[in-house]
């Protein structure tokens, strides 16, 4: 009897084990059996979690699924599904610890770094997919890739082992539909002048009046040009701070929204100042250390607070002085200049602690249509926040109706001159720069399951085709980070704040202004926390012990303008003693 | 075959021995791999630099240490750090103690409501520490701007979102955390005491405070020693709830070295270069926190009320 019961219990613990065993190692999401069916083949894909959406995953598999129902990858199967994911954990290096053991094929993670996963060898190689001519007959991947990415993502060890995703221009969106009820927009000529004085000069007013009817003729806007997105907007920081001053002081509207219980979502708004007024050119050496023959401009000093602006050649040899560079400086005295006015310009909560993106959003959307709102004229967020507020979109479509229906959002295109006007053919080209590095990446586990590499191939690729990044854009708003264009039918698809991040990114890309903000310098690669084109490291204050996220805790601790640029700068010595010893 | 010729004594020795070595293997492996060998790795981490590019360390000499005068101590960071975490080790774990003791004595002695007290103090610890900043914030950042706006028609700005009482609010949040599970751990340490020398002592006549001071404190001064020694530690490792109020860029008038170690490894979390340095501060941290526990043990052991 006590044998039995001894064999009862050895069977019973090896059942529990077995089932144990077998609980782990097939089970994905949810619990389910993830490859449960033996008749077909399985890509797995992940996706942070986020702003960014799962749109672009679901497309993407519902394509890949139909276009291969009837082909084989692996003898008695046919057709493919794809597994997908969300997951909360793909961002930075969050999965390095775990991905080698993880099922994920094809990953799309947030602020990817692929040199942190590919020192613990953990992607796969692609240079043999990404160089090969794809189906669609529109080149290959790698030559819809920048330059400058081709050599970020080559610079680890000359292979293919991540890609771009979706390019975030991040700044600040504003409302045209206000700007159209309450004639905000700049004149073309003779244009309304409620002020003689400018707030932001303390000088005489030098830059256009407003439009005075809704068939007034707009200015060029910051581009120079007429007939295109920014025809309107304020073209030096002088007509911007007018504006605001229009807004508080004749219409009612408040200028400014922003989340402050994420106060560096400042820093988007940081950094697309920067981009504007350096240019693409100047704009790069922050991130290759290395001008060629352009001379680019930097603060080497300042006469009282007048900075001194001197053309430089970039060297690694004087990489610091990218660190410096006038763009910065003038994004900087901006943001002071609207927290000299923080009471006046913006929304009363958004300093505060636990004023979340959400809630920052939906008011943002709802105040031009509640009568009891102030409206209020321009969001500082990240590009994706349309997706993001997709709840918040339709709850006011059902509060509001038609009105609250395709508003006019749109993408502000931010002045690259300090005061005056710009004329016809006098401006500069929008310059965008992504500020979110999502990246593709494939786990390094499937390589030798040939079955595995032919279908994530056949995934990857299908994303890359032109017809598929025009799925992806239209349906989530979002550009992807590479050369291509989009058909018609997928513009109209897209909601009017979609079109205008698209019209502004594909003029940047037309127009040769679309910033890379990687490069494969590497002291860039190996330095990539302290140099990525973040909300904080490079455009916050370090000096001695004290430190300032964003221009807003810097004007609080009482800084001027030339301060806090200074304390965003990497000295010669700090330079020399922990960059020295690296190539560029 | 030859457990045949064992003796039933032996083989039940043999038998709890198989069952002792399957019982500690675990932990002692989890020892050796996650203290052993981690504290070691970490020792010659601090000596070493990382080549990202070919994925080998080298001996770095003095390196890392030249480089936590240069970017900790010669900006001054250091001193900084230094302040703000003896400031909350002096308002947690010396103050706190102070006012946890007092307290503990307050509900021990049954007096009005202390059972009221108890439990507002511990019911915070049943809430994810988390939730339970989020709910301060709240707190400070809403509750009380609305009540002095009621009050006085002003428009203040939230505690924490101020710089001028921004660390005071943090420093006040570790205080009252820290309370609850200081005051239940005196009072059970004061349920220990034998009631008889309590009423040996009223029926001599010994005041409230005398008893206080002459029975209680003696008596639970055990505990009490765990938690100064315990606290001299954190002063190099308590972040003070920073991470969780303001994230990766709280100002950095208000770091702590426990919040400048967590958040470098959390920044560079896959960036190895980073990690000498941090090895480096690391081992700083125990030369100096050593000697100080064994000093604070001495002092407290030598100068420390007695039993008799």
């Amino acid at each position: 009897m006590k044998n039995v019961k001894n064999k009862a219990k050895k069977v019973m613990a090896l059942s529990l084990a077995l089932m144990t065993v077998g609980a782990t190692a097939a089970c994905g999401p949810q619990g389910e059996d993830i490859k449960g069916d033996k008749t077909v083949s399985y890509v797995y894909v992940v996706t942070r979690d986020s702003g960014l959406g799962t749109v672009w995953m679901d497309e993407m598999a519902k394509k890949f699924e139909e276009r291969y129902a009837e082909e084989s990858f692996a003898e008695g199967k046919k057709g493919v599904k794809v597994i997908k994911e969300a997951l909360r954990s793909l961002t930075g290096a969050g999965l390095v610890g775990t991905l080698a053991q993880d099922d994920y094929d094809v990953c799309m993670g947030e602020a990817v770094h692929y040199v942190d996963y590919a020192t613990n060898n953990l992607l796969y190689d692609i240079s043999d997919w990404v160089t090969e001519e794809l189906s669609d007959g529109s080149g290959t991947i790698e030559s819809k890739l920048s330059k400058e990415h081709q050599e970020y993502l080559k610079g680890y060890n000359g292979s293919y082992q991540a890609l771009p995703w979706f390019t975030t221009s991040n700044g600040l969106t504003y409302d045209a539909g206000l700007f159209d009820d309450k004639a905000l927009w700049f004149a073309d000529a003779n244009g309304y002048k409620p002020f003689t004085t400018s707030t932001y000069t303390n000088k005489a007013y030098t830059g256009r009046g407003f439009v005075t009817a809704a068939n007034t003729k707009k200015s060029c806007g910051p581009d120079g040009k007429y007939d295109t997105f920014d025809d309107g907007l304020p073209s030096s920081y002088e007509e911007f701070f007018y504006l605001c001053e229009y807004m508080t002081e004749n219409k009612g509207v408040v200028p400014f929204i922003y989340t402050g219980a994420s106060e560096h979502y400042l820093n988007y708004l940081f950094q697309a100042l920067t981009l504007n007024w350096s240019g693409k050119e100047d704009s790069t050496t922050m991130f290759t250390f290395n001008s060629g023959e352009n001379e680019v401009d930097v603060i080497t000093g300042f006469d009282g607070d007048e900075p001194i602006i001197e053309g430089k050649k970039i060297t690694k040899e004087n990489g610091y002085l990218s660190t410096q560079i006038a763009g910065k400086y003038y994004a900087t005295k901006f943001m002071k200049e609207m927290f000299d006015n923080l009471g006046k310009y913006f929304y009363s909560r958004s300093t505060t602690g636990t004023f979340s993106n959400l809630e920052a959003q939906t008011i943002f959307i709802n105040s031009a249509l509640e009568p009891t709102y102030d409206p209020i004229g321009m969001l500082i967020e990240g590009a994706y926040w349309y997706q993001e507020a997709a709840d918040a979109l339709k709850a006011s479509e059902d509060k509001y109706g038609p009105d609250a229906k395709n508003r006019k959002f749109a993408y502000m295109v931010m002045p690259s001159q300090e005061t005056g006007t710009v004329n016809e053919n006098e401006g500069k080209s929008v310059v965008v720069g992504d500020g979110q590095a999502s990246h593709l990446f494939i786990n390094n586990n499937i390589k030798g399951d040939e079955e595995a590499e032919s279908v994530v191939k056949a995934f990857l690729q299908m994303c890359f085709e032109d017809a598929s990044l025009g799925t992806v854009v239209s349906k989530t708003g979002m550009p992807i980070a590479v050369n291509y264009d989009i058909s018609k039918d997928d513009y109209e698809e897209m909601s009017n704040y979609s079109q205008s991040l698209w019209d502004v990114y594909s003029t940047a890309l037309k127009n040769n202004s679309y910033c890379t903000v990687y490069s494969g310098s590497k002291l860039f690669l190996a330095n990539f926390p302290t140099f990525k084109f973040d909300t904080t490291g490079w455009c916050s204050y370090k000096k001695g012990a004290d430190s300032y996220e964003t221009v807003r805790q810097g004007v609080n601790a009482g800084l001027s303008a030339k301060d806090y640029f200074l304390g965003t700068g990497i000295s010669q010595d700090d330079w020399n003693r922990n960059y020295g010893k690296y190539e560029n | 075959m030859h457990a045949k010729g064992l003796s039933a004594k032996t083989k039940r020795k043999m038998k709890k021995l198989a069952f002792y070595i399957a019982l500690i293997s675990l932990p002692i492996l989890q020892f050796l791999i996650f203290y052993v060998y981690v504290n070691i790795n970490s020792f010659v981490l601090a000596f070493q630099e990382y080549d990202v590019f070919t994925n080998t360390a080298k001996f770095a000499g003095w390196n890392n240490f030249i480089k936590i005068y240069k970017d900790l101590v010669e900006t001054g960071k250091f001193a900084v750090m230094l302040k703000n975490s003896l400031i909350v080790w002096v308002w947690t774990t010396l103050l706190g103690i102070v006012g946890a003791i007092f307290f503990s004595y307050y509900i021990y002695k049954k007096s009005p409501f202390s059972n009221l007290f108890r439990t507002i103090l511990y019911m915070p610890h049943i809430v994810s520490s988390v939730v339970l900043i989020v709910m301060f914030k709240y707190f400070v950042e809403w509750a009380v701007p609305s009540l002095v706006e009621t009050l006085t028609g002003k428009l203040i700005e939230g505690l924490y979102s101020n710089p001028d009482t921004q660390f005071v609010t943090v420093v006040f949040y570790c205080l009252w955390m820290g309370f609850g599970t200081q005051v239940l751990m005196y009072v059970s340490a004061m349920g220990g005491i034998d009631a008889s020398i309590s009423e040996a002592a009223k029926i001599d006549g010994i005041t409230y405070l005398k008893e206080f001071w002459y029975i209680t404190v003696p008596l639970v001064f055990p505990t009490l020693t765990t938690f100064i020694l315990t606290g001299i530690g954190s002063i190099f490792t308590n972040q003070a709830g920073l991470y969780s109020f303001g994230g990766k860029n709280v100002p950095g008038s208000m770091h702590t070295f426990g919040y400048y170690m967590y958040v470098e490894l959390q920044k560079n979390s896959a960036n190895q270069t980073a990690w000498p340095m941090l090895s480096a501060l690391g081992l700083l941290f125990t030369f100096v926190a050593t000697p100080l526990t064994f000093l604070a043990r001495w002092l407290l052991g030598k100068y420390g009320p007695s039993v008799e």
